[in-house]
């Protein structure tokens, strides 16, 4: 990954053939009551996968996190967390074959009930909003500056697939996935929440220690 | 890693009552309705902001928030409710959170308990109206859509939740599971809902130190104990040289005269104004009574209001009482929780009462106004004791769970309250511990110097 946020100075700092140079400030990461943290494990699709990194998104009511999954084969997956339900997102660099999508790319809006027909799946727009970056932590692969804004446009599908469509001034990104329950992904490695049980079924095989 | 270690609970204080609330899905829980309370706080932003003040009672809950049980081998805590209501129907609706499993929904409506979860994905409707299809099973309409109106809200939740919110909602149904289709504008959420025995609600363990009655600890009613009378004499001790000779009668002069200054004080903060009463019977262990007790005038900027509540003399029993007074200006709450209760038996010891049929509740610093005093009070039998038993070692059912369907229901036995709130009143707590505590240091330096003497 090309950017990683200091645990300790929260500072963004990018990977290069020349070294470590420091580009920026993330922000604090507000608390939550997250189950997942950095080095949490799972399975995905019959590949194992380690959080590596978070990006904590806020908006005027509400917040949520995007975790960054390292699949054991060497590509990445986001693990979209908000209001309790979790979808595994992964970019998907045709959404411009989209028309509509590319529209929005350009510039246009996406009017919420707007219709989307990709990869042979109907979308519905069901919510569009402007957030913001709260946080981020751990290996990422943009800059997180503080403060950062993005335009981002949610649609529904009938059988519980998802896409999720950000655009800013450096371009738009889109992300296709589905909803999953936390027990599919076998994690491992949960977060310890004060007063909490770690339900059996998602106890998994405990790695001492993971990453932490 | 940061964040690796065990996470706790978030806190917020209420900007209307000072209760310490404990926001248990923090990161996701955007209103809190306040328990105490009532009020309705955001707590989106680092700042917590009132939304509105409920000057209603909170309501009693039969599940409290913080409550936890087991459904379907998960362990959920209650911690939003909101009270519903759809032509002329009304209903509870609990939210509950796992931290590991997200967020379900119990329904009660009458005796009747339905465990909800959100469903991430929309069933299809079927080209035969009035049903739809999810994972397979045809589900029917139940009734043409009607408007679901949230009435009160208390507790936390992940969206902005707020009192007279509207949805439009249908209910579907396949046997005794449902599915229901709630709309607001673009938003559709759809819920499947299944039957919960009412066993499974009986074993949710309420939470520890939960008192509906008086919730005090978060009481911000009660004199200020600690307001300092008092430290002007002590500052004057500071000053004083330690081992003056033949000083202590002007130490006890000065503790008598702060004392008799902080009577005067207090006398004038409670110089007796106008008063309201208002009456009401009780059925014990039947529901709770809402009344007003009338309208008062606090007229100096900050009063002192006494509020007197008296019964019948009843045997065993207690009335619990939530008081709150009502700005009729701000609609601003001031809330207070007192209870009577009187018990006797006889036991080892010989006959033992305890209790009494009155108490009185002194609310500090009221701001000048014109106040309502909205009274709920319901009666409780205790069925520890009972009017006619002897002995009574265990108090069988401290939280009065069994009193819903309780030994003593149905007996239409009465109890007679009446509850006064008059402006004025004399703080005779807090006059003794300024008394005590201008008393206390002359005293120890005393015996100080009288045991200093006897090492000589």
């Amino acid at each position: 990954m090309p950017y990683a946020v200091c645990p300790y100075c929260r500072g963004v700092i990018r990977w290069s053939s020349a070294g470590a140079e420091s580009v920026g400030q993330a922000a604090e990461l507000p608390f939550d009551v997250s189950p997942i943290q950095i080095g949490t494990g799972g399975a995905l699709d019959g590949a194992r996968f380690s959080v590596v990194g978070r990006v904590r998104w806020a908006w005027a009511d509400g917040g949520w996190n995007e975790w960054l999954l390292a699949m054991a084969d060497g590509t990445h997956r986001w693990l979209a967390e908000a209001m309790g339900q979790f979808q595994i997102l992964e970019e998907c660099p045709q959404a411009d074959t989209a028309p509509e999508l590319a529209g929005f790319a350009a510039g246009g809006e996406l009017p919420l009930g707007t219709l989307v027909t990709l990869n042979g799946l109907y979308f519905v727009v069901s919510d569009s909003k402007i957030i913001t970056c709260v946080g981020a932590e751990g290996d990422l692969p943009f800059a997180t500056p503080a403060g950062w804004k993005m335009h981002s446009v949610d649609f529904r599908e009938g059988e519980g697939r998802s896409l999720s469509v950000q655009r800013d001034e450096g371009g738009m990104a889109a992300y296709l996935g589905r909803y999953v329950e936390l027990a599919d992904l076998n994690p491992t490695n949960l977060r310890a929440i004060e007063g909490w049980d770690i339900p059996e079924a998602l106890r998994g095989s405990v790695r001492a220690g993971g990453r932490a | 890693m940061v964040n690796a270690s065990s996470a706790k609970p978030r806190s917020v204080t209420c900007p209307q009552c000072g209760g310490g609330i404990d926001i248990r899905a923090a990161g996701v829980t955007i209103s809190v309705g306040c328990q105490y309370c009532g009020a309705l706080l955001d707590v989106a932003n680092p700042d917590v902001a009132l939304i509105t003040a409920w000057h209603q009672e909170v309501a009693k809950l039969k599940l409290p928030l913080g409550s936890r049980g087991v459904i379907d081998g998960v362990t959920w805590e209650v911690i939003g409710w909101v009270e519903r209501s759809a032509q002329g129907w009304t209903w509870a609706e609990y939210l509950l959170f796992n931290p590991y499993a997200g967020y379900r929904w119990l329904v009660r409506s009458g005796d009747e308990w339905q465990f909800g979860r959100m469903l991430t994905e929309r069933p299809r409707e079927l080209l035969n109206a009035g049903q739809v299809d999810w994972r397979g099973q045809a589900f029917t309409a139940e009734e043409g859509p009607v408007t679901i109106t949230t009435t009160r809200v208390l507790g936390e939740f992940y969206w902005r939740v707020r009192a007279g919110e509207e949805w439009q909602a249908v209910s579907f149904s396949a046997g005794p599971q449902s599915l229901s289709r709630e709309a607001d504008g673009d938003e559709v959420q759809w819920t499947h809902l299944v039957p919960v025995a009412p066993q499974v609600i009986e074993r949710f363990v309420k939470p520890v130190n939960f008192n509906a009655s008086s919730p005090r600890h978060a009481n911000p009613s009660a004199p200020p104990p600690q307001r300092g009378y008092s430290s002007d004499t002590s500052s004057t001790w500071a000053n004083r040289p330690w081992r003056a000779d033949g000083d202590h009668w002007r130490m006890f002069a000065f503790a008598v005269l702060t004392s008799l200054l902080a009577m005067i004080v207090l006398a004038l903060a409670g110089i007796k104004g106008n008063e309201a009463v208002g009456r009401t019977q009780l059925v014990v262990d039947g529901p709770e009574v809402q009344f007003s007790a009338g309208t008062i005038t606090v007229t100096r900027p900050r009063q002192f209001v006494t509020i007197r509540a008296a019964t019948d003399t009843f045997v065993n029993k207690w009335v619990d009482l939530d008081y709150v007074l009502v700005n009729k200006a701000t609609q601003q709450g001031v809330p207070a929780s007192d209870v009577v209760e009187y018990y006797e038996g006889t036991d080892s010891d010989g006959h033992w009462t305890e209790g009494s049929h009155q108490t009185t509740t002194l609310i500090a610093e009221v701001p000048a106004g014109n106040y309502e005093l909205m009274v709920q009070a319901q009666a409780h039998a205790w069925n520890g004791g009972g009017s006619s038993t002897t002995s009574s070692d265990t108090p069988a059912d401290p939280w009065g769970l069994a009193s819903a369907g309780g030994a003593s229901a149905g007996t239409g036995e009465q109890v007679s309250l009446a509850v006064s709130a008059s402006t004025g009143g004399f703080p005779w707590g807090l006059f003794w511990l300024v008394v005590g505590g201008v008393f206390v240091i002359p005293i120890i330096i005393i015996l100080y110097r009288a045991n200093n003497k006897d090492d000589e």
